[in-house]
Parts: C-alpha cells; sequence; structure tokens
C-alpha cells in the first residue's frame, strides 16, 4: 500500500541528522549570534517541527512561541530560512543534507519569540 | 518576588471570537474591560480556523426556517443533553450576532446582486441552509474586523499573559492572578467580574485538530475556584485526522466531502471493514458515527504501528480532490499521487464546559463564561456550524451581564463608602499565586544545581497526552478510564509538585509557560475521564464499549466539581426534546 507519509521519493535518511544554525539573541535590539544545532530526522519533519525541537528537547533557554494555525494561512510562523523567507508550518526541512541557516522574518523580542508592541 | 496589581471592572480571559466579542460588549456599556490572552490576538483561538460556516436564522431565511426549527435542530443532534434554555437563546440571537458582525464590516458572501444580503450554505443536520460565510475564512475575517474595533475602543489586550487563576476571597470574586510571560511577572488583575473565554482543551489529545493555545485552561480555573463543569465525557472527534508524516500531523483529510464522493476507510490488512459493523453505509455516516467505527477497528488490532487506519481514494476522479487542500499537504510532505492517507480520529471539540445560565453567568457571582469553554448547547453532539454563532452569542451576553455586575457592585460600594473597586487581600493573592511561585523557585533551584526529582513540563504534557489518547479517546472502558484517572490524580498530587523548568531566566521561559498549561491539562483531562466513568452508557461522542446502547435514564447532563480534591457528580435531568 502506497501510504501518504511513506512514499519511498520522500523517505528521510534518519542517520542523518539536520544540521542547523539558528539566529539567537537576548533582548530586541540585541546583535544575532548564530547557534548550530543537530536535530534528529524524521520524516515529513517541516521547519517549525525543528524549532519545536530545538526549544522542548535540546535547549531550555532558546525562545520560541509556537501559534500557528498549521495550515499556512495565518502568517505567524513566517522565517528566514538560508535567506528565504517561508511558512515554518507548510515547509519541509530539505532531505540533502545542507546547513540550515534560521532566523526571524518578522519582529522578535528575544531568539524567536514575537514582539508585542501595543501591550500598556 | 514582586507582584504587580491593576485594577479594572471587567476581565476577559481569551482573545478569541468569544473573548473580544465580550470585550466589545462591556465597553458598549461604559465599563474597563482588559483582555488577557496568553498568545496574540490576531494569531490565537480557535475562531480563526473556523473555515466554512456561522449558523443563523436571518430574516431572509429559507420559507419555513425559523429560530425553534433552529433550536429543534440543535437539541435533536445534541441528543438529549443540551439545555434547551441556552439553546433558545442562541437560535432566537443568532441572526443579531451576524448582523452585528456585518456592522463591524465582515462582507459575507452575497447570495445575488445585493452585497447585504448573505448566501446560505446548507450543512449537514440543518433542517434548512442557514450557513453564511467568507470565502473559505470566515473565523479569520470575524477576529479582523472585531480585533479592529477593540482597537479602536482602546481596549487594553495584554498578549504572552497567562491566567493562572481566580482570585477568591471569602466567596467573592475579586480577580484574577497571572503570569506574565516576556518579563516573568507575576500580576493580580483586581476586578468585581471576570469572563471565561478560553476556548477548548482538544490539546491534552495526542492526535488532534486544535490550535496549540487549546490547553483547556478555562476549565482548570473554574474548577480550582469551584464552579461546575458540565457534559465533560462529549468530547468530538473529527474522524480522519494525518497521523503522519509529522507536518501533516493533527491536519482534517476532508471526510465530508470525499467520502460522500466515493472515499473508503481499510484497516492495516487493506480490508475495507466498514460493512463488518452495521452502521449503515459509509456514505451517509455521521462525524460521529465514523469515529465509533473507526475506533472500534482500532481497538480490534485493524490499527497501523502509529494507531491509525488507511482512507482511500482509489477510483476517484483526482479533480474531486479540494486543491486548496491538496496544496497544502503536498507542502507538508503528503505525496499527491497517493491514493491511501494514515488516518484516525483526533479531538476536536468540547461539547461540556463551564455551566453557564442565559445570563453567561456561572454559579460564582462575579464569574462569566462564554464560547467553547461552556457546555450546554450542544450536548452529546455539536451541530456543524455553531461554535462561531455561539461565541458570537454569548460572547456579547457575558460582556453585557459582566459589565452590569460591574455597575452593580460600584453602586453597592459607592453606598458603603468605599472606592467601589474591589482590593484582593495580600493574603489571599500570594495563596493564589503559591503554584506558580512553587514553580519559579523549583526552576531557579535546579538551574543552582539544587534540586532532585524533577519533572519537565514536556514531560507532563506527553504523560497527560498518552494516557488521555489510550484511554479516554472515542471509546472508552471502565478499565480504561479508571487507569486515566489514577495517572491524572497522581500527576496533580505528586507530578505538579516536581514540575520544573530547564532554564533559570525568567524572561520569555517557554518551559514555564508550558507548565502553567499543563495544570490546565491535568484538570480538564480529569473532568473528562471522571464524567466519562460516571455515565455508563453510550450516546452521541461518548462511546463505553462496555456500555453500548443508549440508556434513558441517562437523559440527563452531569455536572462535575471537584471538593477537595475529590470528583462531586451530580446528574442535571433535562426535560423531554420533543421533535416536529
Amino acid at each position: 500500500m502506497s501510504a501518504s507519509g511513506n512514499a519511498s521519493a520522500r523517505k528521510a535518511n534518519p542517520a542523518k541528522p539536520v544540521m542547523c544554525e539558528v539566529a539567537r539573541k537576548l533582548f530586541a535590539d540585541d546583535s544575532v549570534r548564530f547557534q548550530t544545532y543537530e536535530v534528529p530526522r524524521q520524516d515529513g519533519m517541516t521547519i517549525q517541527d525543528l524549532l519545536r525541537y530545538i526549544a522542548d528537547e535540546l535547549d531550555g533557554t532558546f525562545a520560541f512561541f509556537e501559534h500557528s494555525c498549521k495550515r499556512g494561512f495565518c502568517g505567524s510562523c513566517l522565517v528566514t530560512v538560508n535567506g528565504r523567507k517561508v511558512l515554518s508550518c507548510r515547509t519541509l526541512v530539505p532531505l540533502e543534507p545542507h546547513v540550515l541557516r534560521i532566523e526571524p522574518a518578522m519582529k522578535t523580542e528575544r531568539d524567536f519569540w514575537p514582539a508585542w508592541p501595543e501591550e500598556d | 518576588m514582586e507582584v504587580s496589581r491593576e485594577q479594572y471592572d471587567v476581565v476577559i480571559i481569551g482573545s478569541g471570537g468569544a473573548g473580544l466579542r465580550a470585550a466589545l460588549a462591556a465597553a458598549e456599556r461604559g465599563v474597563r474591560p482588559v483582555i488577557l490572552t496568553k498568545g496574540q490576538p490576531q494569531w490565537s483561538g480557535g475562531t480563526l480556523s473556523a473555515h466554512y460556516s456561522f449558523c443563523a436564522v436571518l430574516p431572509t431565511a429559507a420559507f419555513g426556517d425559523s429560530p425553534e426549527v433552529f433550536a429543534r435542530d440543535i437539541l435533536r443532534s445534541g441528543e438529549g443533553i443540551s439545555d434547551p434554555k441556552l439553546v433558545r437563546v442562541l437560535a432566537e440571537r443568532s441572526g443579531e450576532a451576524v448582523a452585528y458582525a456585518q456592522r463591524l464590516g465582515v462582507k459575507f458572501d452575497p447570495a445575488g446582486d445585493d452585497p447585504g444580503v448573505p448566501h446560505l450554505g446548507w450543512l449537514a443536520g440543518h433542517t434548512y441552509p442557514r450557513a453564511v460565510h467568507v470565502g473559505n475564512a470566515v473565523g479569520r475575517e470575524l477576529i479582523r474586523v472585531l480585533l479592529k474595533a477593540v482597537r479602536k475602543a482602546r481596549i487594553p489586550i495584554h498578549a504572552f499573559t497567562s491566567a493562572t487563576d481566580l482570585v477568591v476571597e471569602d466567596g467573592e470574586l475579586c480577580g484574577v492572578a497571572a503570569y506574565h510571560i516576556p518579563s516573568g511577572e507575576l500580576r493580580i488583575y483586581e476586578a468585581p467580574a471576570v469572563i471565561l473565554a478560553t476556548g477548548g482543551g482538544s490539546q491534552i489529545y495526542e492526535l488532534n485538530t486544535n490550535p496549540v493555545e487549546a490547553t483547556g485552561d478555562g476549565y482548570g480555573i473554574a474548577l480550582r475556584a469551584g464552579a461546575e463543569l458540565m457534559d465533560m465525557e462529549f468530547v468530538q472527534f473529527y474522524p480522519t485526522v494525518f497521523v503522519t508524516p509529522a507536518g501533516a500531523r493533527g491536519l482534517m483529510f476532508n471526510s465530508g466531502i470525499l467520502v460522500p464522493k466515493g472515499a473508503r476507510l481499510l484497516n492495516r490488512f487493506g480490508e475495507d471493514f466498514w460493512d463488518r459493523y452495521g452502521a449503515g453505509p459509509l456514505k451517509d455516516a455521521t462525524r460521529d458515527v465514523m469515529t465509533r467505527v473507526m475506533s472500534q477497528e482500532i481497538a480490534a488490532g485493524g490499527g497501523t504501528e502509529r494507531g491509525g487506519l488507511y482512507i482511500t481514494v482509489r477510483g476517484l476522479d483526482p479533480r474531486e480532490l479540494p486543491q486548496l487542500q491538496q496544496k497544502l499537504l503536498e507542502d507538508v510532505g503528503v505525496d499527491p499521487n497517493a491514493q491511501e492517507h494514515e488516518v484516525a480520529p483526533g479531538a476536536h471539540y468540547f461539547m461540556g464546559g463551564i455551566r453557564i445560565d442565559e445570563e453567561a453567568a456561572t454559579k460564582l457571582p462575579g464569574l462569566y463564561a462564554a464560547g467553547e469553554c461552556t457546555g450546554g448547547i450542544h450536548g452529546a453532539n455539536r451541530l456543524a456550524g455553531n461554535a462561531l454563532s455561539e461565541n458570537q452569542v454569548f460572547g456579547a451576553i457575558a460582556g453585557q451581564s459582566a459589565a452590569q455586575h460591574a455597575l452593580r457592585q460600584a453602586r453597592r460600594a459607592g453606598q458603603a463608602g468605599q472606592t467601589g473597586r474591589l482590593r484582593a487581600d495580600a493574603k489571599t493573592a500570594a495563596r493564589v499565586l503559591e503554584p506558580v511561585r512553587e514553580l519559579i523557585s523549583r526552576t531557579r533551584a535546579r538551574a543552582a544545581g539544587t534540586t532532585g526529582d524533577v519533572m519537565s513540563p514536556g514531560e507532563g504534557w506527553q504523560a497527560v497526552r498518552s494516557v488521555m489518547q489510550r484511554c479516554v479517546g472515542a471509546t472508552r472502558t471502565e478499565e480504561q478510564l479508571k487507569e486515566a484517572i489514577a495517572v491524572l490524580e497522581d500527576l496533580r498530587d505528586n507530578g505538579i509538585r516536581r514540575l520544573t523548568g530547564r532554564d533559570s531566566a525568567l524572561p520569555y521561559n517557554r518551559d514555564i509557560s508550558r507548565a502553567l498549561d499543563l495544570r490546565n491539562m491535568i484538570d480538564t483531562g480529569w473532568s473528562v475521564a471522571v464524567a466519562a466513568l460516571e455515565r455508563r452508557e453510550s450516546r452521541g461522542a461518548h462511546v463505553r464499549l462496555d456500555a453500548p446502547e443508549r440508556d434513558e435514564a441517562w437523559t440527563c447532563s452531569l455536572a462535575v466539581r471537584l471538593s477537595n480534591g475529590q470528583a462531586d457528580l451530580r446528574k442535571n435531568p433535562r426535560g423531554e426534546v420533543k421533535d416536529g
């Protein structure tokens, strides 16, 4: 049976982790530095899955807020990957094992935590 | 640790459709509301995900339709569990709610040349067409205009602010305790009236269709304050939710469109099992029937390793597949040419919730609630298209009622020569904030290397979601429910005390925020499990494999309260629902 997630052309090689350089900063105007993480590959993993994995499994200091519609229409999960803006909830981690450089695409306060300028 | 205090007339927790609508209604009554949201209002809540419909009886309704017929449809679908008084309010005021949205600027898709007359779509279970729509994104459009109006009215919104508990002193509600995630600040929002508009709790299940915020916050907050929940055993599952690949997990495969066109369900052996269950033709199956049969097949060993089944579109014309969804699925790694997809029933909507009356009032004076976090409308089964109707009608009522309560309190206090505002006693505030302080202290101690046995929020989330998925899913047994209750009570009584974040720096600490959610997830899961154990019958979305028949003695609502750590369960009989 050729089920949706098992198509061999899309099968990721779990032996090759995803190498990524992720933008970090402590406060809104802080200068950005890049931290390297090695994330285990999973079939059909999106950029958002990757950032969530870093926050929940690898690094408790990584500020990441997730509030997306998971359907690619709300726009809250926009990030820049290797210089290109993408909706992280509907963009797959590429199968080729090259380094991903991930930065916020919107105004943030700390790491990937969004800015909220309107609070009193 | 410093605690900051602010004073308002009405505190609204939640910034989805119900919360924003309540804020506008309160402000229109001349009081000062504030909205607390743990996310950001433009991107939070379940309302945003409402694609197609907002059902109402409009002045231009089909000949023969009326609020009475609408109410009857809801009561029939609720299988005798809905509260007829609340249903009547919903049906009677739904038209007004659509008109209000139009005045704010929602341009519903028109029926013909007149842009002011919306087209009415027909949805399953409704006797007449009643669904107004805006393309495929009515919820997003509704949030856009509500938020614009809230901003115009200069109603403050405190984002990334997690309400933790209500402040109740001598049986009197006097505000909300909260944690401000960006600063790590503890806050007391003092107010005589509070509205819970926190949405549902489907995130307590591993497989669900909801936004990540749907952790049952209102249920937990209400339970801990002594308020009553009702009908918590009725959780609506969407039958065909993707279980794999990772990025597609939780997305809905539109069985409502594709099954009538000929899509079939297969088990892990490739067998078309539907007819073995005697549930009538698959093409006519409603969501709850499909969910029940699929769950039974999975329980009988027909499920895949991941607990799924296959939906097959073999033989269907590819042009029949909804193209928008096909593009999304392709983007998240679903092979566009695959004929089978691995799916399972996923938690979708909580029919039960906080018990309210026609004024959206709970039994705790000053506490109001609206939207998915309340119970009483949908009963054992939610009719499609009624979630927005509910949150707009009862959001407005909650805002008005809370404002009136605040004005009454101010008058009373004024007569007694007081300032007109309640002041939470420092001791009460400290007691209410204790769980948050303890969490912070443990987190700091862990970073300093001075703490012992700990549980991370991630482990806690996993523990709740795994036991709910396994034991309190779409089908249940006494044994499973008892197991779930034991796990959840152990988490509540012992696990919470070990809950610790990984980073000692408080600003933007994701672990602290997830730990606060976890308290509510545990209490929500517990209330679903204790109610499901008590209701020894099968009806609507509640299916007991060890009590598969409907039992007329159970044509009643079941209320749950938390009393000294124990479940206090009470039956509330319902009136006979007459058809026709």
